[in-house]
């Protein structure tokens, strides 16, 4: 044969194929895409010079991880969804006379063809719009340093490589199969006898636990601390029972449903629930992947939209001042000494500060008594266990000087309030010293300004100092922190208060340790506010980035997926549409009837998706506090909104490739 | 009266893009009386397959009309045609056309679930008949799981179960092997002695040969009828053989 027959064939085939091989080339180019673009900023130097560029250049490349991994097995996916629709016509090619060789020649052209194109195509888009991905970055960072955006040679060889080993993958497990089965294997290859699947109850249970497991830790969690830890369980523990349910649960329902003779025999019920048993044990796995993709769109989204939307609020939740000194310890006036030290400092850099807000605190550790929530006994907890709480102790004088307020006291009474948790009791006791509570407050300016913020903490407000002197007393002075915090804006010049940034950025403070001659035993450490704001901004900048960047590309799987899923499911109902006519269904019903298992099938994934985000919500808000995201509400909004309009595009979707469907099906 | 009454049907296809048209069905009349066995015989492109269509109310005629039991079916509204069909017609196909998806005992109720029978009829209506079709051991399978015989007599089944006035089979041995064919023929005389009319379209000689009267389509229209009168099968099978001899050689009409 001439030499230029397989090319030839395979381009025909490519085109002959279009109604598949068309949205996998897109899914291709789309993930060659976005891998190169992530890879071009990953590689550009002007990177570097940004705010926080350690954190948001780590951040970009486990984004870029993902995205890699996520287009491997992605295309390797869809590859499988390809191979098995085009068996027939592979199977005639060797029917007509063509060899195994012959046929994996032509194949190898193919997938030849399509990676070369891709690949093309992909960088070529992808150095296109890096430029405005690089744009976007900057903008959201809110950096006004000039950038240029270069062609990268590394992201063109990294993305090559990677690419043309997915695509090389994909050939040798296509000839795989074909090199094992038999001319008439292949020609029956996508219709071969089903058998009807078996109920497993053991596996489905299993899946109700796992799935019941997960949401009880999601619901449970009470500190961002746990939430660290469980989160990643929760999700393994969410994600397997999802699987199974979908695998398992689905078809021991159906098919309980179907047991049930009186329910089974009636004609709603009938073709439903025997059509969805078969639907559900093909595609089981592509819905629970659609399923578990619509989750993490939701979550990537909602999370970073919600950080970026409440980030003025969070910046000023984490630095409430320009400068903020922690100090433990600090008896004999360092506060004094220090404040003159950055007064120094602030000459230098030419910037004053503004008015100075300051306050003394007493620390200790409870554990709080499980029978009575109102008893707390202090001792050596470290704060993190579930019961152990942080007690901060001011007295009233302190706290209206710092709330600008006019309170009034008892001898035994208190104002609490607290971080995470609502305190809700009418009484305080501590180590069996009782206490009336005047009154909880939501939230006080002494909470926010506490150095831990993901410990519980309950701020105590005494009517007076020697309370605090005489509930202190019989503690252990090694487990008393005496505290102090002291906190100013600073003003000036853009450029001066990045000069002073600099200025205590650098400097150890060893000298005025020295200098001053403090004692070892203080520690207090002075957080700038103006660096690692424009830090925190960057990263969570960074962190939304990503998080769009990853909800676009799971977007484009899901719909992907689902547009394959569509196809399938038309060459399978074809038979049946005509077959149901015959017997006597009249044509509308038929339309009817599938059209609500169709409807059934695909919206299901969804509907759970959006079950795991409302029981994770929970969960992620409680590690929200960990950035500094109290704003409950607003995190809420943000999840509403962005289930919203992912089910909007997910119905679009939907209804775009359902015109494949109709058009399969041949019904008008 | 006759219970089935073809008359002056016609039906022209036009192909999508207009232009040309492809007459299928000329101008053909008949009648199959109650109780009858009729079987009608052509080549292929002869219009069989059109004729049974319109029969079977998938299709409708160009022109011309169907009568069953003296009601016109193209009076039948197109949103009762389904009902209709259901409760009067029975059909056996040659590739089966039975749901995957259901047991053998499942297809075979198919038609009683539309038709919103309770399921103690149900069972009351398919033992004698699963018995008398030797399939009451197979019922709990699934198509793939049978011989074709076998998915052959589910399929007889479900055209009986719901008493049909008239079982439309096509080519109803077209896909089994000669005895398989013949068990299925022999139920088929059965059932038709047992008062059951039946309207069969086959190019099979073996099959026709059952049947109590043969009808010969050539060119979308009646070309030649064969009563079998108190013929023996073999002769059956020898009258019609010659007929076909003359269709093919292109004899002039005679019938």
């Amino acid at each position: 044969m001439r030499n230029s027959f397989y090319p030839k064939m395979a381009l025909t085939n490519i085109r002959k194929n279009g109604r598949m091989y068309l949205p996998y080339m897109i899914a291709s180019i789309c993930t060659i895409m976005m891998f190169f673009m992530m890879m071009t900023i990953i590689d550009n130097p002007g990177i570097d010079s940004m705010p926080g560029n350690i954190s948001l250049k780590m951040m970009l490349i486990l984004g870029e991880v993902i995205v890699g991994v996520f287009a491997v097995v992605f295309l390797f996916y869809t590859n499988s969804f390809l191979m098995k629709r085009r068996k027939k016509e592979l199977g005639l090619y060797s029917i007509l006379g063509l060899e195994k060789r012959h046929i994996g020649r032509i194949l190898f052209f193919e997938v030849f063809f399509t990676a070369v194109f891709c690949l093309a195509a992909g960088i070529l888009a992808g150095s296109l719009f890096s430029r405005l991905m690089f744009l976007i970055l900057l903008k959201m960072v809110q950096t006004t340093a000039p950038f240029t955006i270069e062609f990268s040679r590394l992201a063109v060889k990294v993305t090559v490589t990677l690419f043309g080993a997915v695509f090389l993958a994909t050939l040798v497990s296509d000839l795989f199969q074909i090199g094992r089965v038999r001319p008439i294997e292949l020609l029956h290859g996508d219709k071969r006898g089903e058998k009807e699947p078996k109920a497993r109850w053991i596996l489905a249970f299993a899946g109700f636990a796992l799935l019941g497991g997960g949401y009880y830790i999601a619901l449970h969690v009470e500190t961002p601390v746990e939430a660290i830890m469980e989160f990643f369980i929760a999700t393994l523990l969410v994600m397997g029972g999802t699987y199974l349910l979908f695998t398992t649960g689905s078809i021991a329902v159906l098919k309980m449903l179907k047991k049930n003779k009186k329910f089974y025999y009636k004609p709603r019920h009938f073709t439903t629930v025997s059509g969805m048993l078969y639907r559900m044990k093909q595609n089981a796995v592509g819905l629970a992947n659609i399923c578990i993709l619509s989750t993490g769109v939701l979550l990537a989204v909602s999370t970073t939209v919600s950080l970026n939307v409440g980030m003025s609020d969070l910046l000023k939740g984490l630095f409430p001042e320009d400068i903020g000194v922690y100090m433990v310890g600090s008896e004999g006036g360092i506060a004094e000494k220090l404040y003159s030290y950055l007064e120094g400092k602030a000459e230098e850099a030419d910037v004053s500060f503004g008015p100075m807000i300051d306050f003394t605190h007493v620390r200790v550790y409870a554990e709080r008594s499980r029978d009575d929530l109102s008893e707390f006994v202090s001792g050596q907890q470290t704060g993190d266990a579930p019961n152990d709480y942080a007690i901060i102790m001011t007295d009233l004088e302190q706290y209206n000087k710092v709330e600008g307020k006019n309170e009034s006291l008892g001898k035994d009474e208190v104002i609490i309030s607290g971080n995470l948790k609502a305190y809700g009791e009418e009484k305080f006791t501590l180590d069996g010293r009782s206490f009336h509570v005047k009154e909880e407050k939501d939230s006080s300016e002494i909470v926010k300004r506490m150095l831990v913020r993901s410990q519980k903490n309950y701020v105590v407000v005494f009517s007076d100092k020697s309370i605090i002197d005489e509930l202190t007393a019989g503690i252990d002075q090694n487990l008393i922190g005496k505290e102090e915090y002291m906190g100013m804006d600073i003003q000036g010049s853009q450029e001066s208060r990045n000069k002073f940034d600099t200025l205590l950025i650098n400097d150890d403070f060893k000298g005025f340790v020295k200098q001053e001659n403090i004692n070892q035993k203080v520690y207090f450490s002075v957080n700038s506010g103006i660096s690692e704001g424009q830090e925190m901004r960057s990263f969570i900048s960074g962190f939304l980035f990503i998080g769009i960047f990853i909800g676009v590309l799971f977007l484009m799987a899901t719909a992907l997926i689902i547009y394959y899923k569509q196809i399938s499911e038309g060459y399978e109902d074809k038979e049946r549409y005509v077959i149901m006519q015959q017997v006597g269904m009249s044509l509308s019903e038929v339309k009817k009837c599938i059209h609500s298992q169709i409807l059934s099938v695909f919206f299901l994934p969804l509907l759970i998706a959006i079950v795991h985000i409302c029981v994770a919500f929970n969960i992620i808000n409680k590690l929200l506090w960990i950035f500094g995201l109290y704003n409950t509400p607003l995190f809420m909004l943000c999840t509403a909104v962005t289930i919203l309009i992912f089910a909007v595009v997910y119905t679009i979707v939907f209804s775009l490739t359902s015109r494949t469907y109709v058009k399969i099906v041949g019904t008008e | 009266m006759s219970l089935l009454e073809v008359k002056n049907l016609k039906k022209v296809y036009t192909t999508r893009f207009g232009g040309n048209q492809v007459q299928a069905l000329k101008n053909v009349n008949f009648s199959v009386e109650e109780g009858e066995y009729v079987a009608i015989m052509g080549e292929s492109g002869s219009g069989k397959t059109t004729l049974l269509n319109i029969l079977a109310s998938l299709d409708r005629p160009t022109s011309g009309e169907v009568l069953l039991n003296g009601k016109s079916m193209n009076k039948v509204r197109e949103k009762e045609l389904a009902a209709f069909r259901r409760e009067n017609l029975g059909f056996v196909f040659q590739d089966f056309n039975l749901l995957d998806t259901f047991s053998l005992e499942d297809n075979i109720y198919l038609p009683l679930v539309l038709s919103g029978k309770s399921h103690e009829e149900m069972v009351r209506r398919i033992t004698p008949l699963a018995r008398k079709l030797k399939i009451q051991d197979i019922l709990k399978k699934y198509p793939y799981e049978v011989s074709g015989g076998q998915k052959q007599r589910a399929a007889a089944a479900r055209a009986l179960i719901t008493d049909p006035q008239i079982v439309l089979a096509d080519e109803p041995t077209g896909a089994l092997d000669s005895r398989a064919a013949e068990k299925m023929l022999n139920l088929f005389s059965q059932v038709n002695r047992e008062g059951q009319t039946i309207l069969m379209v086959t190019h099979s000689t073996m099959a026709a040969s059952h049947a109590g009267r043969v009808l010969f389509i050539k060119d979308g229209e009646v070309f030649h009828q064969i009563y079998r009168g108190t013929m023996r099968n073999e002769e059956m099978f020898a009258s019609i053989t010659q007929a076909l001899t003359v269709l093919s050689s292109g004899g002039e009409q005679d019938a």
